[in-house]
């Protein structure tokens, strides 16, 4: 999962840069999805099912960790970025995008070092 | 409407409505999972997003406090639903918008709401639920770039109470 989780890392960052905020948030939001889910599958035995998929990789971001309660709510501001970038009539902003990614890293960081230990 | 959108639904109008009366609020099912539900919440001045989200997500964890639903804050400023959304827009009124801007008397300062109300008392109508449309005071327009002049402080009951004694008189 880490390979995937780069690569859209790298795709969301890189259209962050060329101002495809749609697409930058749609792909970050799974980006750190993906070390969530790393997580949860390695250590807590979850495997994907569809239904409550999203639910459950939030529920699993607020239970763990120091910052578990900031890293919910930033986790939060993505998943709504991501659906605003994929369903609604206006689009993520270059200044939203910019400003969750430091968070969005940390969170995706965090995630994939507690799935290794 | 099943069991739990019936509950989101309660806790809405019981718990959000009563604090945010004049934020228009659509609910609807994520396209990707059934399991979280987006409370789009509509004209929500810039400096009151936080404040709004932070709200939703307490009623979400008292809701589920075992996580397995979850509502998901998508707050539209109120610049935002005037470009995108303007049927969400409160107390819209053609036929009264003098320069497409919404004013919410609830986060209207004080002696702005005063002042400017009783100089628009002969011009404007209010409508029932206690917001009107008119073109901002030039204080407003000055100190936030375009965006009316607001305060969060004030006891929204107390504000509205107090404009419409000021267009009464």
């Amino acid at each position: 999962m880490r390979h995937k989780s780069d690569e859209n890392w790298d795709v969301g960052t890189r259209c962050l840069q060329s101002g495809q905020t749609n697409a930058a948030a749609s792909r970050l939001y799974y980006a750190v999805c993906q070390a969530v889910y790393e997580f949860a599958n390695k250590k807590e035995g979850y495997t994907y099912q569809g239904y409550g998929f999203h639910t459950r990789m939030a529920s699993t971001v607020r239970n763990h960790g120091k910052q578990s309660r900031y890293y919910w709510e930033r986790f939060g501001d993505l998943m709504d970025l991501r659906t605003k970038a994929d369903y609604d009539r206006d689009s993520p902003t270059d200044e939203e995008v910019s400003d969750i990614l430091t968070d969005a890293n940390a969170i995706r960081t965090f995630f994939f070092k507690e799935a290794e230990k | 409407m099943n069991r739990i959108d019936a509950r989101i639904s309660k806790a809405i109008d019981k718990v959000f409505k009563p604090i945010y009366p004049s934020f228009p609020v659509l609910l609807s099912e994520s396209p990707d999972d059934q399991s979280v539900v987006c409370v789009r919440v509509f004209a929500v001045p810039v400096d009151r997003v936080q404040e709004v989200k932070t709200t939703i997500r307490r009623i979400g964890s008292d809701l589920f406090p075992e996580g397995d639903h979850m509502l998901l804050p998508m707050v539209k400023n109120l610049e935002v639903t005037r470009q995108y959304y303007p049927e969400h827009l409160p107390a819209e009124t053609p036929g009264y918008i003098l320069d497409t801007f919404i004013l919410d008397t609830r986060q209207y300062r004080y002696a702005e709401a005063v002042s400017y109300g009783l100089v628009l008392m002969d011009t404007y109508a209010m409508p029932p639920y206690g917001a009107f449309v008119a073109s901002p005071p030039y204080s407003a327009m000055s100190e936030h770039k375009g965006e009316p002049s607001y305060s969060s402080n004030i006891e929204p009951r107390a504000a509205d109470e107090s404009l419409a004694l000021a267009l009464a008189a």
